[in-house]
């Protein structure tokens, strides 16, 4: 989606991008890069080989029809703007999908319809007591090469980095203050920027936290599908080029990391070496989350879930105003301020289902 | 019968109170190889007096053998049984007993390899973990304390619960108490350690309160719980026990590990770290070779020249990377006549036909290589001591870089967790005590006694050197970060025919699961920023269990009854409404599949209707409400067929 013209005095505004992930990093440079705005990056220090164990795709489990449209719209061009950043981090790859109760089967018949409706190549799976489809060609995105990447590419894009997140200063009016310079819009562009800047209570009117625990192996036999979820419970997974496994899991009973192991299933088992226990925001509707929060000014991204970064370059034009008129509508309906559930755009969501989508 | 690298005649008085029995020899067989030892060797020190000093093959070069790179050893016939596995550190030789490797695999044969020197393994890019890890525990134990680490500290802790009438649990995985007191000596007015361990120890037994678990290794902690192996003897054969022990209060006084100066062939069979040197000597009686060379950055290291000197071995010579470094151990090493090499380092380290090593020394601050090469039979080195915070890492306490130590330390605290001795910063022998005690009250009572810690006057006693790191060389044998994991220094890059044929690396950061002494080598190495130390350990210093578990039952409701799902709200409009319909073909449709108009639609855009229930008879859909009618003809998608079907009646639930 390419950035189209916008008013003058827009794009001289400065906008704080607020986040620690791959994704904040990504939408404060084409902010910058593709809409001509000032933009102050805020988080902390990347930390070499972090474990992310959440996977970035150009594919999800959606059920609604405007969201593949969205995504299918999005996709190509956000292949092409990855790849010029950090060649090489987009890989085709097949992802599978597996669903064992009855109400996530019954999802998983509405999500393969989606996708074969919209061109995804899909085929069934066997796997003893779940129903599975792989989406052949997903393409799954190396976010440790985008973060090697990315501060070349942001200043060459002039984004201000600071690791000193106190260093911006909160207004009231959802403005804030860098050094000097006025903030006119804070974005919180991830989980750990909303859990940082936003009270319990306005969190919970759009989000629920949930305690995840991902995971890492050493390099490992390939499995047949390089990235999984299961509907059930949504633990995600995915294998990169050099075999290690990487996955995440809802923890709040503590079985998460068995959630994994149960998902990888192979003879010999792969073996943890790494670990890690972070919370992660759940719409209750299972749909994402855009746009000012109903009694803050801070407009917050949540729950695009694996499609953070496909999204990306839609939602910066969302964010500048220059969306196509279906991603404008497709935003708005996905508004943060909005009572949730959000019955028009609720998807498949196994927290929404069990917590019954409410706060 | 004692085997090549046991000492025998007079010793000094720590080597004279081994664990073993010399009256009573024992047989007993590894991989079909007969093996002699004494009773109370384990089958490590076996080997190792019996001249074994490697382990195998680390791509090309061989590794030495030691408790890190010790494969775990099984009874034979139970190599199958993962949950039969034993370390083979703690496993005793048993006489007539038959132990297997099981996760290690024999090695192709070599043209030059010295029989009867090797385990001949081959490794991976690892060293297998042992099954134990992953074995449920067969034994639980619930006490009001435990105390991991049977030196001073934990010795101390230990008395003072039972002295508060509390039930106490000691795990020590050596096969004595004490821990590594005796190795750093006896300090001026300090007691002498033997005589305070002996009186600790026996305070121990009258209390009649702490149940000792000598030889048993904890490997895993979580929030109360320890996970634990030893192997215990049944019927004169080994068996491992895995144990589970519980307890309000836990004090780790795990103490320090010895550190690995880096250098190319620092792993190489006949290089020892001083730590293991001394406990295989002190307990066992090992010691390979006539001859050998001490390297030391640490004021103990020196101990060793004087300990091996006194047990008949010619020390060759001894260095150590500090400039003119003091401590009482030098002055008797001088008084012993050695040649004492100061502010050099091992710049590489080759392994020489008839079990011997090439030590090439260089100048610690300039790298300029020493003439000529020092010939030994073995290299003891010791880098300095790093705090032992595994088990407090795992039970996801913090640590952070002490830049002036060049060590991890511990940083705030954990719930019913504390640290005690040498592990919480601790460096005397009376301080370590007393921090014992302090430990316990402050977990009990929250009392926190300041402990004093006055050790030597810096100018008598120089405090230990930094870990050195000498660049890796092409063709030399890998220079290993640490002794608990196969990480190595990358080597630069060959040239010619050897860099296309050269085997790529695959030691990632990330590719295993770390030791905090691997943390430490990556720092050292410069492969990780310090300031993330913190952070990196929480994530990747964790016990590397197999991944295997049963599915866990879905917690999502597994009906949804008549009601449609919240992702089909409003997915035709605000006038959607469910039809029974009439296929043309009775068949049965999979919910999900899309209804249109007509044929020429695909796009889900374009759908006015989806399977919502696809039982033949019972076919029912979701329909957008406009212009809808009885008997209206529509079309379902399923892949690439297509039904007509009609509208047969709204359904009304």
């Amino acid at each position: 989606m390419r950035a189209g013209p916008s008013d003058m005095s827009e794009q001289s505004e400065t906008i704080a991008v607020v986040g620690a992930s791959p994704f904040a990093w990504l939408l404060a440079g084409l902010l910058a890069s593709d809409h001509s705005r000032a933009v102050v990056l805020v988080g902390p220090a990347p930390q070499p080989f972090a474990l992310r164990p959440l996977p970035s795709l150009s594919v999800a489990p959606l059920t609604r029809p405007q969201s593949w449209a969205l995504l299918h719209d999005a996709t190509r061009e956000a292949i092409r703007r990855l790849s010029r950043i950090a060649p090489r981090m987009g890989e085709r790859v097949d992802l599978a999908l597996f669903a064992g109760s009855p109400t996530s089967r019954i999802a998983l018949g509405h999500i393969r319809r989606m996708a074969e409706g919209f061109g995804h190549p899909v085929e069934p799976i066997d796997r003893a007591e779940q129903s599975g489809i792989g989406l052949r060609d997903t393409w799954l995105f190396d976010t440790a090469l985008f973060m090697a990447a990315a501060p070349r590419w942001l200043a060459s894009a002039n984004v201000t980095v600071t690791h000193t997140p106190e260093a911006l200063v909160m207004n009231r009016d959802g403005t804030a203050t860098f050094a000097d310079t006025l903030i006119t819009r804070v974005i919180l562009a991830d989980d750990w920027a909303i859990l940082g800047h936003l009270s319990a209570d306005e969190i919970a009117a759009f989000a629920r936290v949930e305690p995840w625990v991902g995971i890492e192996t050493p390099p490992h036999r390939p499995l047949p599908f390089r990235a999984g979820l299961d509907l059930d419970s949504g633990t995600v997974f995915s294998q990169s080029a050099q075999g290690t496994f990487s996955g995440a899991a809802p923890d709040d009973d503590g079985k998460g990391i068995a959630r994994i192991a149960a998902c990888l299933a192979q003879d010999p088992a792969p073996r943890l070496a790494a670990r890690t226990h972070f919370k992660r925001l759940v719409s209750h509707d299972g749909a994402p989350v855009i746009g000012p929060t109903r009694r803050g000014q801070m407009f917050v991204i949540a729950g695009l879930g694996p499609l953070d970064l496909v999204l990306a370059p839609t939602l910066a034009a969302i964010v500048c105003r220059t969306a196509s008129p279906s991603g404008a509508e497709w935003a708005t309906a996905h508004g943060a301020a909005l009572r949730q559930p959000r019955r028009p755009v609720a998807e498949f969501s196994p927290a929404a289902l069990l917590y019954g989508g409410t706060a | 019968m004692s085997g090549p690298a046991r000492l025998s005649g007079d010793l000094p008085p720590e080597f004279s109170r081994p664990a073993i029995d010399t009256a009573q020899p024992i047989r007993f067989r590894l991989n079909g190889r007969v093996v002699d030892g004494f009773a109370g060797d384990t089958v490590l020190s076996a080997l190792m007096a019996s001249g074994v000093a490697s382990t195998g093959l680390f791509e090309k070069p061989p590794v030495a053998l030691d408790d890190h790179s010790a494969p775990a050893i099984a009874v034979a016939g139970n190599e199958h049984r993962a949950d039969l596995a034993m370390p083979m550190a703690l496993c005793p030789a048993l006489d007539g007993v038959s132990y297997v490797t099981p996760d290690a695999r024999p090695s192709r044969p070599r043209l030059f390899s010295r029989a009867g020197s090797s385990l001949d393994l081959e490794f991976g890019t690892a060293i297998a973990p042992g099954g134990w890890i992953d074995a449920p525990p067969i034994r639980q134990i619930t006490a009001d304390v435990i105390v991991v680490g049977g030196g001073v500290a934990g010795l101390s802790a230990a008395i003072e619960a039972a002295e508060r009438g509390l039930r106490v649990c000691l795990v020590e995985k050596d096969v004595v108490l004490g821990g590594m007191s005796e190795f750093f000596g006896k300090a001026e007015g300090e007691p002498a350690p033997d005589a305070l361990i002996a009186e600790l120890a026996s305070r121990i037994g009258e209390t009649g309160l702490v149940k000792l678990l000598l030889g048993t290794l904890a490997f895993d902690l979580s929030e109360n719980r320890i996970e634990a192996i030893r192997v215990i003897t049944s019927g004169a054969l080994p068996q491992p026990e895995r144990l589970a022990l519980t307890a309000d209060t836990i004090v780790l006084a795990t103490g320090t590990a010895g550190r690995l100066p880096v250098f190319p062939g620092n792993r190489l069979p006949g290089v020892v770290e001083a730590g293991f040197a001394w406990r295989m000597a002190a307990r066992y009686n090992v010691w390979s070779g006539s001859s050998a060379h001490i390297h030391t950055a640490a004021n103990a290291g020196y101990r060793l020249a004087l300990l091996g000197a006194a047990s008949g071995k010619t020390i060759m010579r001894t260095s150590d990377p500090r400039i003119d470094p003091q401590t009482r151990f030098i002055e008797f090493c001088k008084a012993y006549g050695y040649r004492l090499g100061w502010g050099v380092t091992p710049a590489r380290v080759e392994a020489r036909r008839g079990d011997s090593l090439a030590i090439a020394l260089a100048d610690a601050v300039s790298g300029t290589l020493a003439e000529e090469a020092i010939d030994a039979d073995r290299l003891i080195v010791s880098g300095g001591w790093q705090p032992a915070l595994d088990l407090w890492v795992r039970a996801s306490g913090r640590v952070t870089w002490h830049p002036a130590a060049q060590r991890l330390v511990a940083d705030g605290a954990l719930a019913g967790v504390v640290l005690a001795g040498s592990v919480a910063g601790y460096h005397t022998l009376v301080g370590c005590t007393e921090h014992g005690r302090a430990a316990l009250a402050m977990a009990l009572d929250g009392t926190i006694h300041t402990v004093p810690d006055t050790g030597i006057d810096p100018i008598f006693d120089t405090p230990d050197g930094p870990l050195t790191l000498s660049p890796p060389v092409a063709d030399a044998a890998p220079a290993f970060i640490s002794l608990a994991g196969l990480r190595t220094l990358t080597p630069p890059p060959r040239q010619g025919l050897a860099h296309f044929f050269a085997r790529r690396s695959t030691s990632g950061p990330g590719w295993t699961a770390l030791t905090i002494s691997d943390v430490v080598g990556e720092i050292i190495a410069g492969r990780l920023d310090p300031a993330f130390a913190g952070a990196f350990c929480a994530e990747r210093c964790v016990v590397p269990r197999a991944l295997v578990a049963p599915p866990v039952p879905p917690h999502i409701p597994s009906h949804l009854d008549d009601a449609l799902p919240p992702w089909l709200d409003g997915r035709f409009g605000a006038g959607q409404a469910q039809w029974s319909l009439r296929p043309a073909e009775p068949r049965r449709f999979e919910p999900g599949c899309l209804i249109f108009a007509n044929t020429d639609h695909r796009s889900p855009l374009d759908a006015v209707g989806v399977i919502v229930h696809g039982a033949p008879g019972s076919t029912r859909a979701l329909m957008q409400r406009p212009g809808i009618r009885v008997g209206e003809t529509v079309y379902i998608r399923d892949g690439l067929t297509t039904t007509s079907a009609r509208l047969s009646a709204r359904y009304e639930g």
